[in-house]
């Protein structure tokens, strides 16, 4: 049962994306390698809230157009967008305006002009059919009140032969109704 | 179950793996969670499911067809 609207879950999530601040990059040190984060800018590793490595597990070739379904402040997007070259081109898709500012900003850090960063809806893809090699997100999903529907847009902006690389957290019990209407445990 | 999602989304050649599971303690180091939010998510769950209840995997899979 939602505890949450659809409306309210989406104001409840920007708000604590678009507030959060890090000055360690501990998560990143959790799943990257050190010479993956030494090529970033640190404000890129330092606001990775993400749950694996999902650029790790995609096997992205040269030249492939990659979507990063709620980019945060760009490290899968960055890391993919080193792994496609300049023949290739990374989405970095965010709902919160901050984030997708702090990836744009660290695309260009990073001196990268294969990265294009959009505000939107994974559950609303702002792409056209079939114009995508590979969708990748990182703890992202669990987010969305609508699961199934970001899974069909991921679905629908995918080639044929399109990959999806996905990390994420699952729920193996049902959390007690108290976490479940919290808006904190909602945003993680 | 997110395995399952996916299958039914349509997607094929689907693959799970590095499931693990995170502990409470491990969320400590996501910024997004204050030490009160924290300590009071660990009176919230009973400890028994506090380790066994949050799990970390990945998904790869594939759209049919060829490019």
């Amino acid at each position: 049962m939602p505890y949450f609207r659809e409306e309210e879950a989406r104001a409840i999530i920007q708000d604590t994306y678009g507030h959060v601040r890090s000055d360690r990059a501990a998560v990143a040190e959790a799943f990257y390698a050190p010479e993956e984060l030494a090529r970033l800018p640190r404000g890129a590793a330092e606001l990775a809230l993400g749950v694996g490595h999902p650029v790790g597990h995609a096997a992205l070739q040269p030249g492939e157009v990659v979507l990063d379904l709620g980019c945060g402040a760009g490290i899968d997007t960055l890391l993919a967008a080193f792994a496609v070259g300049p023949g290739g081109r990374v989405i970095g898709l965010d709902m919160t305006p901050e984030m997708a500012e702090r990836t744009q900003q660290h695309a260009a850090a990073a001196d990268l002009a294969n990265v294009e960063v959009r505000e939107g809806l994974i559950e609303e893809i702002p792409l056209s059919d079939a114009s995508v090699d590979v969708v990748l997100s990182n703890g992202v999903l669990n987010l969305s009140t609508r699961k199934s529907r970001a899974l069909a847009e991921t679905m629908r902006v995918l080639r044929p032969g399109g990959r999806v690389s996905l990390s994420d957290l699952i729920l193996t019990e049902a959390l007690p109704e108290d976490v479940l209407k919290s808006p904190a445990a909602l945003a993680g | 179950m997110f395995g399952e999602k996916a299958a039914k989304g349509g997607f094929k050649t689907i693959e799970v793996f590095d499931r693990r599971s995170m502990t409470l303690d491990e969320l400590a180091v996501y910024p997004l969670f204050t030490p009160e939010f924290l300590a009071w998510l660990k009176r919230s769950i009973p400890p028994a499911q506090q380790d066994r209840i949050i799990y970390t995997a990945h998904i790869r899979g594939k759209k049919d067809g060829h490019v």
